[in-house]
Order: C-alpha cells, then sequence, then structure tokens
C-alpha cells in the first residue's frame, strides 16, 4: 500500500509541478491546481487498455494517466491555452467503450467532461443502453438525477480528496471491466480553497503510512524531473509528419 | 406571542453517495426534495405561521423554491440563509441550522439522511428536529409526507401544540478524539480503513467495535446487526456495544441488511449493555470511526478514542403525537351549522 501512496503522490507533485512551470513562463490557461487528486484517483486504476479523454484542463489526466512529462511539457509551450474539445468528449468515450467491449479487452473508457459539455447525456444514454465501459467525470454536480433517469448510477465524491475519488473510482472501473456497465462519478470543488496535496500529506503522515522525508524526496525528485523534461528539445519542423505517411 | 419561525434544511448532496454503486441504493431527486420544501411551505400557511427559514444550495433545490416563490402561492414570508458562503460541504447545514436558531425557529425540519440529522442534531440547541428521510440508511429520520410533517411543524412552531407534549429528547453518542468533539444519533463504529474515503461504510470485514443508541429488528444499517442479536428500544436509557471480527472467527454471524441492496454476514465476537453516561475508551488505537454509517474521524496511529451515551441529545417532534394533539384540540376543525345551511 504505501508504494500505491507513494505513487500516488509522485503524480500529484508531478502535475503541480509542471504546471507551476508552465505558468511560470506565461502559460496554461486552464489551470489544473487543486484538482491534482481527482486525476490521479483516478487513473491510478487504469491500464494501457483503457482510454481517457479530457476537456481544456487534460494536462494534469495525461500526467495521470502515464504520458511523457518532455511531451506535455512541449505540448503546453506550443499551445499554452488548450485547445478546447468540450462537446465531442463524451461520445468520444462511448467509442473507446464500444471498442474495448466488441475486443474485449476489458479495457474501461473515462470521460473527464468538466461541467458536463455538449453530448453528455446523449452519451449517458448511449452507454447505459449498450452497457459500456465508459466512467464520465464532471467537476460539477447535477446530473445525478437524470443519469438516473437514463439507467446510470451516480456517486458525489469530494474531488479533492485522494481517498474518496480513488474508493469511487476503484468501484466503477471494477464494475465497468466486470461488465456491470457505465457509471458517473461527480466531483465537488472546493477548488483554490483546499490544498489536495498537503491534505494528502497530512494523512498518510497521521497515519504512520509514509514519513515526511519520503515526501520531500518526491518533492525533489520530480523537481529534477521537470527541469529535465523542460530543458529538452521542441519538436522540429519535420515532426508533424512523423507517423503520418505509410510506404507500400 | 412574538413572530413565529420555522427552519427548512434540505440537503442537495444526500442520497448521493457510493451506496449507488456498491448497492442498489436509489437517487432522490432534487425535484422532490424541492417539492418537499414546498408541500411543508403550504402545510405551514394553513397554521397561520408567520415566517420559514430556508437553507440555500448549488443542487438546484433553493433555486427551485425561489422560482415556485415567483409564481406566487400560499405560503408564509420565505427568507434563504443567504449570508454564509455555500461549502458544498456539512458546513452548509451547520450554518443554515444556526442561522434558524438565531432566527428564533420553533422547529428546524431536516431533509436528508441520517448523515444530515446528525449534523443538524449538533447545532439545534433545543429547538426540536424534525428530520424527514431523503438519505439512503435511514434509521432517524421519517419516511413521512411532508405536508402532515409541515402541518405539525407548523402548529409546534405557533404554539397552538404545546411542544413539552409532542416533543422528546433522544439519546446521542458522544465521540472525543484529541481534537474533535463529535456526536451520533443512532451509531458508532470503528473500522480498521486508514482513511475516511468515500465515507459510507458497506464492507463489514473491517469493523471492530459498534455502538449503538438503540437497535431495532426492523433497522437498515449497522444498527440492524445488534437489532437481530441484542434489540434495544429507542425509548432505553442505555444502548448496546458489541465487539465485532471477521466472520470464521467469531462465535456469532449476522446477515445484516447493512445498505439497501445489500445483506451481508457480520461476525460478532460479543455485546452487551452500553450504560449512559459511562466513558468507554475504544480498543483500536488507530484507524477510522464512523458516525451514522459515514466515516468520519482518521485516528493517528496509537491515538486513543472515547465514546459515551448521553441522554442529552436534540428534542425531535413526534409527528403522530403532534396531530393526535391537534386532533384531540380541533386546530384543524371548523365547525359549521347544518341548519343555517338548510335555511338559505
Amino acid at each position: 500500500m504505501t508504494d500505491a501512496l507513494r505513487g500516488a503522490y509522485r503524480v500529484m507533485r508531478t502535475i503541480r509541478a509542471v504546471e507551476e512551470r508552465v505558468r511560470a513562463t506565461g502559460g496554461c490557461g486552464h489551470r489544473y491546481d487543486g484538482e491534482e487528486a481527482l486525476a490521479a484517483g483516478i487513473c491510478l486504476h487504469l491500464d494501457s487498455r483503457d482510454a481517457v479523454a479530457g476537456t481544456r484542463r487534460r494536462h494534469g489526466q495525461r500526467i495521470a494517466k502515464g504520458a511523457d512529462v518532455k511531451a506535455v511539457l512541449a505540448g503546453l509551450r506550443d499551445h499554452p491555452v488548450e485547445p478546447a474539445t468540450l462537446g465531442g468528449v463524451p461520445l468520444l468515450i462511448c467509442g473507446a467503450a464500444i471498442a474495448a467491449k466488441q475486443q474485449d479487452t476489458g479495457g474501461v473508457g473515462v470521460a473527464f467532461l468538466g461541467d458536463g459539455p455538449g453530448a453528455t447525456l446523449e452519451a449517458l444514454n448511449l452507454a447505459s443502453a449498450w452497457h459500456l465501459p465508459a466512467i464520465f467525470v464532471t467537476e460539477t454536480t447535477g446530473y445525478t438525477d437524470q443519469a438516473a433517469g437514463l439507467g446510470v448510477p451516480g456517486v458525489i465524491v469530494d474531488g479533492s480528496d485522494f481517498f474518496a475519488v480513488h474508493e469511487a473510482a476503484g468501484e466503477a472501473v471494477g464494475r465497468a471491466r466486470g461488465g456491470g456497465g457505465p457509471t458517473l462519478i461527480e466531483t465537488g470543488f472546493p477548488r483554490y480553497a483546499v490544498d489536495c496535496l498537503q491534505r494528502f500529506r497530512t494523512r498518510v503522515t497521521n497515519s504512520g503510512e509514509l514519513r515526511e522525508q519520503v515526501l520531500d524526496a518526491i518533492d525533489t525528485e520530480v523537481a529534477q524531473l521537470v527541469e529535465v523534461s523542460a530543458a529538452a528539445p521542441g519538436p522540429t519542423p519535420g515532426d508533424p509528419e512523423t507517423d503520418v505517411y505509410v510506404s507500400y | 406571542m412574538g413572530e413565529t419561525v420555522a427552519g427548512i434544511v434540505a440537503n442537495p448532496a444526500s442520497g448521493r453517495d457510493i451506496r449507488r454503486l456498491v448497492a442498489q441504493a436509489s437517487v432522490f431527486p432534487t425535484a422532490e426534495k424541492a417539492n418537499m420544501v414546498q408541500r411543508l411551505l403550504a402545510a405551514f400557511a394553513v397554521t397561520g405561521l408567520d415566517r420559514a427559514v430556508v437553507s440555500t444550495d448549488l443542487g438546484g433545490i433553493s433555486a427551485a423554491v425561489l422560482r415556485a416563490l415567483g409564481r406566487g402561492g400560499t405560503w408564509p414570508k420565505v427568507d434563504f440563509c443567504a449570508d454564509d458562503p455555500i461549502t458544498g460541504t456539512a458546513a452548509d447545514t451547520t450554518n443554515a441550522v444556526r442561522r434558524m436558531v438565531e432566527a428564533g425557529a420553533g422547529v428546524i425540519v431536516v431533509l436528508g439522511g441520517d448523515g444530515t440529522a446528525r449534523v443538524a442534531a449538533a447545532a439545534c440547541e433545543d429547538v426540536p428536529l424534525l428530520a424527514l428521510s431523503t438519505g439512503t440508511n435511514n434509521v432517524f429520520p421519517q419516511m413521512r409526507e411532508a405536508t402532515v410533517a409541515g402541518l405539525a411543524a407548523g402548529l409546534i412552531a405557533t404554539g397552538q401544540v404545546d411542544p413539552d407534549l409532542v416533543t422528546h429528547r433522544v439519546s446521542v453518542l458522544e465521540v472525543v478524539t484529541k481534537a474533535r468533539r463529535e456526536i451520533a444519533l443512532v451509531d458508532v463504529c470503528v473500522s480498521l480503513s486508514r482513511h475516511i474515503g468515500a465515507r459510507a461504510l458497506w464492507d463489514p470485514s473491517s469493523l471492530t467495535e459498534l455502538y449503538c443508541t438503540f437497535a431495532e429488528p426492523d433497522g437498515i444499517g449497522l444498527s440492524s446487526v445488534p437489532g437481530q442479536l441484542c434489540p434495544s428500544p429507542r425509548s432505553s436509557p442505555d444502548g448496546v456495544a458489541l465487539q465485532l471480527g471477521p466472520v470464521g472467527e467469531t462465535p456469532y454471524v449476522v446477515h445484516a441488511p447493512i445498505a439497501p441492496g445489500l445483506v451481508r454476514p457480520v461476525g460478532v465476537r460479543g455485546w452487551g449493555l452500553l450504560r449512559a453516561g459511562v466513558r468507554v475508551e475504544l480498543a483500536a488505537a488507530g484507524g477510522v470511526i464512523a458516525l451514522d454509517g459515514e466515516r468520519e474521524l482518521e485516528l493517528k496511529t496509537g491515538e486513543s478514542a472515547f465514546v459515551e451515551l448521553k441522554p442529552d441529545g436534540p428534542w425531535v417532534v413526534d409527528v403522530r403525537a403532534a396531530m393526535a394533539e391537534a386532533a384531540r384540540k380541533g386546530l384543524l376543525r371548523a365547525e359549521t351549522d347544518p341548519g343555517k345551511e338548510r335555511r338559505r
């Protein structure tokens, strides 16, 4: 368990450090600080079979899902305000969930929906009707009534509490992998009011699971990773053509 | 009598926890909570109540009530609690109840589950509570039509029914840790879990100790365990204490309805009376303490905690008794002269 807790803290600290780095250089229009526990609590249940799609704040979700920090930093450097793909996100995830179901991979699709854009209700309806391994995560409350009407169970958790998110997401992912169908996770957010990293630190040190020194060492390690990643060369003009054309 | 006031607290988050995933708990819709508030207000008006103080929320309940208010209706004056920031946490219930106490409410109606009622009970001082169920595991709040509850509450708040005759004081379990003092209305349970997590308790295998103010055989939630082993009525001044353990290692196993759709075997090592006024040190040194079925307190490693059954909990309204008193006094009855009708 302590390995898992160290991993969770490393992910949350990396998201925070990347964002601080980008903000210091004038980028990162859509902030994710305060929501690290949400990305980490959910994505730590996922593996290579699974797909996530997110709205504008997706750099946090990408890091939590295991994306290369160099790529995330380069992406934010070139697009300080991440392009919005709001409306389509929930249906994209239905597509990923259909693929996982048809190919019987045991994979799940997770849509991070912000305040629930575009085709959210249509996607909930589709996921319910086809019993898809899909999880819809909103950063606002108000969808549970509609989701219940469509046959999708919903749960509200404090999105800044890693342990609350992690437990609810574990149940949702388990349900999806086991053929139990879609789930809605609504996260309430006392955002900017509660530092979810500090809250995590206090709780794991109080419980005796991790020591302060271990957490401080992770802070140092992450700071070095972000420095090295930020110094990595950016994409070259030829890179956009990489992996685009196929020679027969 | 001066201005007559009653409060209504409606929790937008009740009936929304993880038991919708791990059990078949139902979702109590926001629209129905708003309807219940309106039914309470309609009943208040019949009793002649001057003013209702209603909680505000970001879940859509107070917004729906405000819209209905704009459409007109026979309601008392309605004031919304708007002086405290909405946090989306239990603090919203605490703040609203405090405002209602300050406003001189004669009764506070609480829409929620056991968790909401627990938070309201800690803040309501001597103002009687009338808790209506809109939550998940409801042992303390009543499943009752809001219109009738509103009549009972209005008659008490306006002084037409003597609160001394139709309210009674319930016992609470007080839990004291190094840093916090909390109450529970129904049960206190110790779990080996390290963290509060998604709050609700649904896995009985990690439970070690259980204390209940009362235990009814037809209850739901953790108090159903002693309810089947050693029932203790609500009227009893004493409660019950149980030592729990993993099934297979205990002399007793109870198949208990611990959540809607979830009947689980719970291992019981033993049980005994929990005497009022006696402070008991929890055996656990560490872990999590759940209050009324929700994990609430994380103990530090080696930290001790105490539980005590106290008789001076909140005053609660007996709706049946209030309506019986109304009938006895003819408060909702009007007599006409049939002869006058015939002479017309």
